[in-house]
């Protein structure tokens, strides 16, 4: 990959400025490195790669139980269609076949939300997509389920068939699922008005509306989903799937197949990415158990890559119009929008997302006035769902293509409109969001000073061009999922034994982006101990404590938490230990370098198993727990909850590229990634997910569309679907300029989806700045750039646009905070 | 679907097992790369695969006058022969942009023409070289030119019974190969054109300009509107403009997935300009004629 890192090893003290200006990433890195951790901050490659890298890491699909039965599910071959009859006698008796299920067996409704329970392991009575359920078979092994296929009699009765989002938000004859609103294929509605933007809209000196056209975008992750469910004589169910949300699983499974949660083990192999596309519990998990439950043998159900596309439950195809307004200083006064979401069959996250693309939408601005109306339909369309930035990324795309628009239309720079704009540090926004930590400011001018933009913007020959754009995300959802019982958000289990190691047990699903690092390092952390010491266990909800998953870029800012309280924990019993070793107060000792010792003494201590030791002479084991809760955060208005997290990321991005004027090629040659993660953990893994998000969003700007014709999906092969190889990276530079966070573990937020969206309308703005055109309809194919170009021709030549006038001053890197 | 899989060591012994069974029921294998796939998809059922793997037919030799690349020399071994990357730059180019490297150390020139895609981004290079192939059974060996042998995807000229032996090229041939994709690699082409220079023929003294264009329609195109604008041995830029503007009209485009007519119109325009230049790039730096 073509990604490269600035980063330099921090030394301390007063950084050295260049010769015209203070280098903010330097200065974050000193910063930073005054804390003193030992491992904290550090480039830690991940605990697990040499097991990836060779192979022996264990997925879901390299687990073989004895007798295991292959299981497959029988595609829906119409987009929406009542089942008159399904016949499976002749399949059941097909020799080799264990077992043949249909809806009618456990057709109790669920969801990965309690609002919205719309799903069913099998298709009951009615498809709703092309590519649904309709039955599973367990056999002996791929052909013979295939066979019996065949042998499966489905009499369909078609219905219409709803594939445009705005005729579902009409009056309909024949609703998808009877929960959708009024006389309507809408699945939700959102309407919320802070402060009074027609007002505000009249009085502007400048509005600028834009209208974005997004196809749904699948996630790509590499492992195809996989299950396996195992039923044993003592009654319990045991079920390994690739999966973010284990316990979401585990309660999906419980209410549907009518079973105890405690008779139930969930276990999470390694995941081969998820990128959300594995945040919901899915028919298939559930088919899958039920199928295990009617064999008494273990069964697998493995994806084809076809499967994974007809599942879906990736980035919503949307439509969004956004109208600013400024005043004539270009203070922002009103933000306007209105979205239309094509949700698909089901609701999946869909409440969620309807709330996301509006309340997201100010991001890093300050606005006083801010109207969102939002739908989500449903359609005949396979579910869409959670996508890496939820509900965060096609709606970041139009504002800040809208923010790069006024400043074109105002002749402001693009970089000074948006230092006057921004949200503070400590600040609650017009819809209730607390803002704590806050380097947007850092993260702009990093990317500024870096990219060269002053010598760059308008001034390089056409074709070739530079844009900025700006990102926000939530450090996890401050509200979970689900309110009962109440119990915290992430839970961590620790135990050290006579082998001088510490197990860790924390439901947290490592799903390839690193938590299973950052757990480790956090415990050695505050342990003072060598990273090697901690042994992450596998999770498994037999033994793991509860962590809810990891959507919504929670993982770290939670699980660190809970892993740091219970690392304190379990410091104090050794504390005392070493205490009564060393005869003194444990107050005055502290944990480092392996040993435990008086602070201002290092050389009087003890080694940490020898404290360790003496703590188990009458305890045993030590065992200690940490937990994490959010503060009750955000209004009491309607939908007051959605978007509240107890932290924020912030994003600057500056791109370059080079678009060929006869063939509409855009070449993305840069990006300078300016990233506030507040302190990064682990900065290799932080620069992973961002050069791993620009490769992702690069995808979805340039090539990257689900083509649908009517309700029938065009391309679901990773062929025809065209996810950008690592031959098209742009060089990629990672400045993390973030100050600590005060809540989030080592002052650390988010860096899992907050890296996303800014990479888009970064692009988007260096193609107008390149070749003058603005495109506002993703994915942005060479044809489409070469018919905007024809339209500029006819208008009149094609040409740069024309370079800002104002503002004279430039803002310096240090001031106006 | 089982199949047995069989591994010939002579000519004769691979002649008499794709013979065996009904037409359809034997089929060849060089690389695998193509069949295997469609046989994953259900498009072919044979009882019997028939692996081209350990017959004699895996050598690059050069000729006086022409190349002759044994149907089962895998790609990346012709793309990385230096002698192929001089004589036959338009070939060379193409070989270069097929799947990824991966594939063509697996995937043959042989398996490639039986394969007969639209898309290919081998026989537009081939049919403007006037590439012929030597086609061998129980009976007996025959010479058919590339362009007659391919009738449109998966369906050739090959009779039941018979294997590709080898391709015969002309060499040296100045020439280029241009193309475009959504992505450089793993992809398929939108549209690929070959522009080869060949020498003066039948007593003419002008070069025969070849113009032949891919993954556009069903079969490969030879433009011959668009070559006859090209007048010269050193064509001027308005000639060269002509002829991208001709081939942009005379090409028969389909809209799929990849493109849109109109768009495959504009690209190939510009690709055959850039194919033309580079060409006559290489060889004022050839010093040829």
């Amino acid at each position: 990959m073509a990604g490269t890192s600035s980063r330099k090893s921090g030394s301390a003290g007063t950084p050295t400025p260049s010769s015209t200006e203070t280098d903010l990433v330097k200065e974050a890195e000193a910063t930073r490195a005054s804390a003193g951790y030992h491992l904290i901050g550090k480039r830690t490659p991940l605990i697990d790669a040499a097991l990836k890298v060779t192979g022996r890491a264990e997925y879901t699909d390299d687990i073989k139980r004895p007798g295991m039965l292959v299981g497959r599910l029988l595609k829906s071959v119409h987009p929406h269609a009542r089942i008159r009859s399904i016949d499976v006698e002749e399949a059941r008796r097909h020799p080799g076949v264990a077992a043949v299920l249909t809806g009618d067996r456990y057709p109790t409704p669920f969801g990965v939300l309690p609002m919205t329970h719309d799903e069913t392991a099998l298709a009951v009575g009615r498809v709703r997509f092309l590519g649904e359920h309709v039955a599973a078979v367990a056999a002996v092994d791929e052909e013979t389920c295939e066979r019996a296929f065949e042998l499966i009699h489905v009499e369909y009765e078609p219905l219409p068939v709803y594939d445009d989002p705005k005729v579902s938000r009409e009056p309909v004859p024949v609703k998808i699922h009877d929960r959708a609103l009024r006389d309507t294929n809408l699945q939700k509605e959102v309407f919320q008005h802070f402060g009074d933007v027609p007002k505000a809209l009249e009085g502007a000196s400048q509005k600028v509306k834009l209208s974005g056209k997004y196809l749904g975008v699948s996630h790509g992750f590499t492992e195809p989903h996989c299950t396996i469910a195992e039923h044993t004589p003592d009654g319990r169910l045991t079920v390994w799937s690739a999966t973010q949300v284990p316990h979401y699983l585990h309660r999906s499974l419980s209410e549907v197949l009518g079973m105890p949660m405690h008779r139930i083990r969930v276990v999470k192999p390694e995941v081969g990415g998820g990128f959300g596309g594995k945040s919901d519990p899915f028919p298939h998990e559930i088919a899958c158990a039920a199928l295990a439950i009617e064999t008494g043998r273990p069964v697998k159900v493995l994806f084809d890559r076809e499967d994974v596309f007809y599942l879906n439950h990736g980035r919503h195809p949307t439509q969004n119009d956004v109208t600013v307004g400024v005043d004539a200083d270009g203070k922002f006064l009103a933000m306007d929008i209105d979205a239309l979401i094509d949700g698909g069959a089901w609701s999946s996250f869909g409440v969620v997302t309807t709330y996301y693309n509006g309340v997201l939408a100010m991001g890093p601005y300050r606005f006083d006035n801010f109207r969102y109306h939002g739908a989500r339909a449903y359609t005949n369309h396979p579910p869409s769902g959670a996508m890496r930035a939820h509900g965060g990324t096609n709606m970041r795309y139009t504002v800040e293509s809208v923010v790069d628009e006024i400043a074109a239309r105002m002749s402001f720079d693009p970089i000074e409109l948006r230092l006057q704009n921004f949200l503070p540090p400590n600040f609650k926004t017009i819809n209730e969001f607390r803002i704590t930590s806050n380097s947007v400011r850092q993260c702009i001018l990093a990317a500024r000073d870096r990219s060269g933009w002053e010598e760059k913007y308008r001034k390089l020959p056409y074709g070739r061009g530079i844009g900025v754009a700006c990102g926000f995300y939530i450090s996890g959802s401050n509200s979970p999922i689900h309110f009962t019982p109440v119990f915290p958000q992430c839970t961590v289990h620790l135990k050290a034994d006579m082998d001088a190691g510490v197990t860790i047990h924390c439901g947290a699903a490592d799903i390839g982006q690193g938590s299973k690092t950052v757990l480790a390092q956090v415990v050695a952390e505050v342990l003072g101990i060598r990273m090697d010491r901690c042994r992450v266990a596998a999770v498994d909800s037999d033994t793991a404590p509860v962590d809810l998953g990891s959507y919504s870029s929670r993982v770290t800012f939670m699980m660190g938490n809970a892993a740091k309280a219970a690392a304190e924990n379990l410091k104090v019993p050794l504390l005392q230990a070493a205490s009564e070793l060393l005869e003194v107060p444990p107050d005055r000792l502290e944990a480092s370098e392996e040993r435990i010792h008086v602070k201002e003494r290092p050389s009087q201590g003890v080694p940490f198993h020898e404290a360790l030791h003496k703590a188990m002479e009458t305890k045993g084991a030590l065992v200690a727990s940490g937990a994490y809760s959010t503060k009750p955060l955000g209004g009491t208005f309607k939908g007051a909850k959605a978007g509240t997290a107890p932290a924020y990321s912030f994003s600057a991005y500056v791109a370059q590229v080079d678009v060929d004027p006869e063939t509409g090629f855009v070449h993305v040659e840069n990006v300078w990634a300016a990233f506030d993660c507040g302190r990064p953990l682990n900065p290799l893994a932080v620069e992973g997910q961002i050069e791993g998000s620009i490769h992702m969003g690069l995808g979805q700007l340039l090539s990257e569309g689900l083509s649908y014709r009517g309700a029938r999906l065009m391309n679901p092969s990773l062929l025809d679907y065209k996810i950008l190889t690592p031959m098209q990276m742009p060089k990629v530079e990672c400045l993390l300029v973030g100050e600590d966070d005060p809540e989030g573990p080592f002052g650390a937020k988010e860096a899992g989806e907050g890296p996303l969206v800014a990479a888009l309308p970064a692009v988007g703005n260096a193609i107008y700045d390149a070749i003058g055109v603005r495109l506002m309809d993703l994915p942005i194919t060479p044809d489409k750039v070469l018919r905007a170009l024809e339209e500029q021709r006819k208008k009149g030549g094609a040409v740069k646009p024309p370079a800002p006038t104002r503002p004279s001053k430039r803002t310096p890197t240090h001031g106006g905070r | 679907m089982p199949f047995e899989l069989l591994f010939p060591r002579s000519l004769e012994e691979a002649w008499t097992l794709l013979e065996q069974g009904a037409p359809g029921s034997s089929m060849a294998m060089a690389g695998g790369t193509d069949l295997l796939l469609a046989m994953d998809f259900r498009r072919f059922a044979p009882e019997r695969v028939v692996s081209l793997a350990r017959l004699p037919l895996d050598t690059v030799e050069f000729g006086e006058k022409e190349v002759r690349i044994g149907s089962t020399v895998p790609l990346r071994t012709i793309e990385l022969d230096p002698r192929v990357r001089k004589a036959l730059p338009a070939l060379s180019e193409a070989l270069a942009e097929v799947g990824s490297v991966q594939l063509r150390h697996r995937a043959t020139l042989g398996g490639n023409v039986v394969r007969a895609s639209a898309s290919s981004d081998l026989l537009p290079p081939l049919v403007a070289m006037d590439c012929r192939l030597t086609i061998s059974s129980r009976k007996g060996r025959r010479s058919l030119p590339l362009d007659e042998f391919v009738e449109g995807s998966w369906r050739t000229k090959l009779q039941p019974g018979e294997l590709v032996e080898d391709l015969r090229i002309p060499s040296p041939l100045p020439g280029a190969y241009r193309w475009q994709r959504v992505r450089p690699a793993n992809d398929i082409s939108q549209v690929g054109v070959a522009v080869v220079r060949q020498p003066p023929h039948d007593g003419s003294s002008a070069p025969d300009w070849r113009i032949v264009a891919g993954g556009t329609s069903p079969r490969v195109q030879r433009l011959r509107g668009s070559e006859s604008a090209l007048l010269s041995p050193w064509p001027s830029e308005e000639e060269i403009a002509e002829a991208a503007k001709r081939a942009a009209q005379e090409a028969r485009f389909a809209t799929d997935l990849r493109a849109a007519e109109e768009y495959r119109r504009k690209l190939l325009e510009a690709l055959v300009r850039s194919g033309i230049e580079s060409t006559l790039e290489r060889l004022r730096e050839g010093g040829g004629r």
